[in-house]
């Protein structure tokens, strides 16, 4: 809906709302989990800032987020994980039971975490009960890095990609992670984001896939193409209707010499409505008909061609909401 | 010495009388005017006592010696004036051989009895020599018993007179000189004052002896006359050069020598420079150094943390001795660099470096090179590499402006924590479709920015008008996304808006959610982490475009967005003393810096952001505004 701002003066100002000083994570299942995760704020994030602002640095700055998880597979969200941030650098605690009885049971230690802006999400990746923790935290851009962590009885360990500096230092490669079992084998994938560059326009789209091998993701290969296509139809659609909906994109790639696959994923987490059938185009050649989602894989895979520059042309038939993701990248 | 005339008769003879008189006889071949007398009653006329004052003198007949004789005269010795005087003749002569001759008659008509008496000796003609006399005085009728009387015997040393003489003087510039001057005599001296007094006059030469490092000054002459003073003045230099520049290293075609002296070298580098120093022998062979920082002057004074604060310039690898080190210059002002050559004969080089303003960064873009001049000596960023985010960020431009549905109005501004509810960003808000008014402080200069934005309105795609209400951030994102690439940069938010787009259905916060500016602050961060106060309080986000009314009001990305790459350089560096780093070699500074331009962007130390910005900060190194050496 788009009217003129000129008529809103009156009806804003009667709807106005008060804002709050506070920041604080809106995944807390219980008022009393907040109050504790404030009073868990780590003290030496707040020295930081203070020793800062002391030599003319901006003034301190507190945000906070936290999360209930199952880390130990024991059925109950009996965790709460929290993830906190002076503007600049990060940390997290993990403690124990809710509320009043609640013990801080771990502070793992990353040097490079950084950011503000924090969330914390809890996934269990490989579906084995045990909640892996996601945490996130931004860049001046807004750009959020994602560190990947796991329980290990005594504390949260980084299973993410990361890199090590010379120090032996580690930093997460994750920006804003798409988590999508990529390979159907029931454990879910990481697709990383291209790396922001608002600036550079001569970029190559270049995705990550990242695979939980051996408790730890391991980069598995390079996409040039990775997107999720849902059935969205237009809102006046009769729920019932399964008309197909078409969706166009293009991309580039620097070698289009090389054999290139093409993986569609139709399924991609438990509970999704099913595509019922799709018709992928790339380049004008109908590279997998409907009959392809006949067969009930959730991943299919072939081999394609591509060119510098690529049209990608997908018609959905489904339910509404049904969706699929596709990604092409080096054989 | 020459001998005096003098005319006598021997008084045995008893003849002419030619005189009654003391005789003093000194001199080589004494001559005895007295003949050979018979031995001498205890009565007879004989000199009783015989002194000679002083018996030491210098300089010949330039001086007089004062003889004190004493004498008995016989009432009965035939005197020739008799009874009062008597010819008595008190004679000094000398008995020892000695160059020259002379004698001297103390008296005449002496009083009969005893008498005491005085009488200048004349001392014999300058001698070359030193010699002791002995002086005999005798006293006798010449006329009667003259030589009677055995004398009695004194000695007296004479000196020969000192040549004329004056004072030298030397003065050198280094405590380790020595030096030899020849001459009239000859002296030896060492360091950097000597003074000889009473030496001889006439010409002399000074001849300077080695020192180890320095170039031996050459021999100077010097005239000393009576009573003056000769003074030689000679400098040391050393034979050692000190070598700069800003290229790769010492055989770079742009180095510049100069010769160190006793006083620091002078140094001139701009701000972000990177340079060498290195320490050579005259032919220009390295002369391997330890090289130590010093005396760190920051002017002007920093107002706030800054990276590298302890320091003007980083020395790389600063433990270790090369003849050549490296260094990178982070604010501005002076500092004492130190060079001490591992051969310990070498002597140490002072160099005073000056960190000055470069007049430009680059030969483009140069119109805000001032003020980020200015930042990056308050950061301790170099300024080509702020520059060179700059370019990338926004490439110059101070309007630049991009909104970010996903990563900031999704995740922040209008969902996720709600930011838009809270203040100061609840002043700040677009009146939203849910009911939120419009802030009240907000200004059509902080809408405007969204009209570089399409939106498709009852099918017709156009730009956004400045009076369009309640425009969602669906509609944005979905004509413009092909362009701005935010679902590429933001899969995980993307995947969401792709299985249901309806969860960007809010009014996009594009005032808000945005990022402004040269270096592409977003509101967010400039408002909540780096705390920014605004311009007289005033937290419009158009305020942070870095137009020249906003930069001089407080407003612009430029401060706010260094001041942020300076605070997360430490996190993307968890290892680097940021006051007194501790770098092994110039790449690794721009990998720190890499890092934390990748923090800045991506909240990540690895990816190619970085490395872009050092590839564009090439392109803007820091002219220098003076030679190196002056």
């Amino acid at each position: 809906m788009v009217i003129d701002r000129r008529q809103l003066v009156v009806l804003g100002m009667a709807l106005m709302l008060g804002g709050s000083p506070v920041r604080s994570g809106a995944q807390g299942q219980q008022q009393g989990d907040e109050v504790l995760v404030q009073q868990h704020f780590p003290q030496w994030l707040i020295d930081e800032s203070t020793a800062d602002v002391s030599h003319g640095g901006p003034r301190p700055f507190r945000a906070f987020a936290y999360t209930a998880a199952d880390l130990n597979g024991s059925g109950q969200s009996d965790f709460v994980v929290a993830a906190y941030s002076n503007g600049f650098s990060g940390a997290v605690v993990v403690l124990s039971g809710h509320g009043a009885a609640a013990v801080e049971i771990a502070n793992p230690q990353f040097p490079q975490m950084s950011g503000s802006a924090p969330a914390v999400k809890a996934i269990d990746m490989n579906h084995d009960g045990r909640q892996e923790i996601v945490v996130s935290l931004t860049s001046a851009r807004g750009v959020s890095a994602d560190w990947v962590l796991q329980w290990d009885g005594t504390t949260l360990c980084s299973i993410g990609p990361t890199a090590l500096d010379t120090n032996g230092n580690e930093d997460t490669v994750l920006n804003d992670a798409d988590f999508i079992d990529f390979d159907g084998d029931g454990t879910l994938d990481i697709v990383n984001s291209m790396e922001f560059d608002a600036a550079d326009a001569t970029a190559v789209d270049t995705f990550q896939v990242f695979k939980l091998l051996n408790g730890r993701f391991e980069a598995e290969r390079t996409l040039n193409f990775f997107e999720t296509f849902a059935r969205i139809p237009p809102a006046t659609e009769r729920p019932s209707s399964m008309r197909p909906v078409k969706i166009e994109r293009s991309f580039t790639i620097a070698d289009a010499s090389a054999g290139h696959l093409m993986t569609v994923v139709y399924e991609g987490e438990p509970g999704r409505q099913e595509i019922r059938s799709a018709e992928i185009t790339l380049n004008g050649i109908v590279v997998a008909a409907p009959n392809i989602f006949a067969q009930h894989e959730r991943v299919v895979t072939m081999p394609v061609a591509l060119r510098p520059t690529n049209t990608l042309s997908i018609d959905i038939r489904g339910p509404r909401g049904s969706r699929m993701s596709i990604g092409i990248g080096p054989e | 010495m020459c001998a005096r005339s003098v005319s006598f008769r021997c008084s045995c003879c008893r003849s002419t009388v030619v005189t009654n008189r003391v005789l003093f006889a000194i001199g080589a071949g004494a001559i005895y005017l007295a003949c050979a007398l018979p031995a001498q009653a205890a009565s007879a006329t004989h000199v009783t006592s015989f002194t000679v004052s002083p018996t030491h003198v210098v300089g010949g007949s330039t001086q007089r010696a004062v003889a004190s004789v004493s004498v008995f005269i016989d009432p009965n010795e035939s005197t020739y004036f008799l009874p009062t005087y008597t010819s008595i003749v008190v004679q000094v002569r000398q008995t020892t051989s000695a160059p020259g001759f002379y004698y001297y008659q103390c008296a005449d008509y002496v009083r009969i009895g005893s008498t005491s008496m005085t009488c200048l000796l004349p001392l014999p003609l300058p001698v070359t020599t030193s010699q002791t006399i002995t002086l005999v005085a005798a006293a006798g009728n010449i006329n009667y018993d003259n030589g009677n009387d055995p004398g009695m015997t004194a000695t007296l040393t004479v000196d020969p007179a000192p040549a004329p003489t004056g004072t030298l003087k030397v003065a050198t510039n280094l405590a380790a000189a020595s030096f030899t001057i020849t001459g009239p005599a000859t002296y030896t001296g060492t360091g950097t004052s000597f003074t000889q007094l009473a030496a001889p006059t006439g010409t002399y030469t000074i001849t300077c002896n080695p020192v180890p490092g320095y170039l031996t000054p050459s021999p100077q002459l010097r005239v000393l006359t009576v009573g003056g003073t000769a003074t030689f003045a000679r400098s040391y230099e050393l034979d050692l050069r000190v070598r700069a520049g800003t290229g790769a290293g010492p055989w770079d075609p742009g180095t510049q020598t100069t010769k160190p002296g006793t006083t620091p070298v002078s140094a001139t580098f701009p701000l972000g420079a990177s340079f060498f120093i290195q320490l050579a022998t005259s032919d220009l062979t390295g002369a391997v150094s330890r090289f130590t920082l010093s005396q760190p002057a920051i002017s002007p004074p920093l107002t706030e943390s800054a990276l590298f604060g302890g320091t003007v310039a980083i020395e790389f690898d600063a433990a270790a001795s090369a003849d050549t080190k490296y260094f990178r210059a982070v604010h501005l002002g002076t500092e004492l660099l130190t060079i001490t050559p591992s051969d310990t004969s070498l002597p140490a080089v002072r160099v005073m470096l000056t960190v000055n303003r470069p007049p430009r960064l680059g030969g483009t873009s140069n119109e805000f090179d001032s003020l980020l001049i200015d930042l990056a000596h308050q950061r301790g960023i170099p300024p080509d590499l702020l520059k060179g985010q700059v370019a990338g960020e926004s490439g110059f431009d101070p309007m630049s402006y991009r909104y970010e549905p996903l990563s900031v109005d999704l995740a922040s501004m209008s969902r996720g924590v709600n930011l838009r509810t809270i203040v100061p960003f609840v002043d700040y808000r677009l009146a939203t479709a849910d009911g939120l008014p419009e802030g009240s402080s907000l200004v059509d200069g902080d809408i405007a920015p969204r009209s570089r934005y399409e939106i498709v309105v009852d099918g017709t795609r156009r730009f956004i008008a400045p009076d369009d209400a309640f425009v969602s951030a669906l509609s944005i994102y979905q004509v413009n996304n092909g362009r701005a690439n935010w679902s590429k940069f933001s899969r995980g938010r993307a995947a969401r808006i792709e299985n249901d787009p309806s969860v960007l259905n809010f009014t996009a916060q594009t005032p808000a959610a945005s990022s402004y500016g040269l270096l592409q602050i977003l509101y967010r961060t400039a408002v909540e982490e780096m705390g920014w106060p605004g311009i007289v309080g005033a937290l419009n986000p158009s305020y942070l475009f870095d137009t020249p009314p906003n930069t001089a009001a407080g407003g612009g990305s430029l401060a706010l967005g260094s001041g942020y790459l300076r605070r997360i350089f430490s996190k993307a560096n968890p290892n680097v003393a940021v006051f007194d780093p501790a770098f092994r070699a110039p790449s690794d500074l721009t990998s720190a810096f890499t890092a934390a331009f990748n923090k800045y962007n991506s909240n990540r130390t690895t990816g190619t952001y970085g490395l872009r910005v050092v590839k564009n900060a090439s392109a803007f190194t820091p002219a220098p505004g003076a030679p190196i050496f002056p």
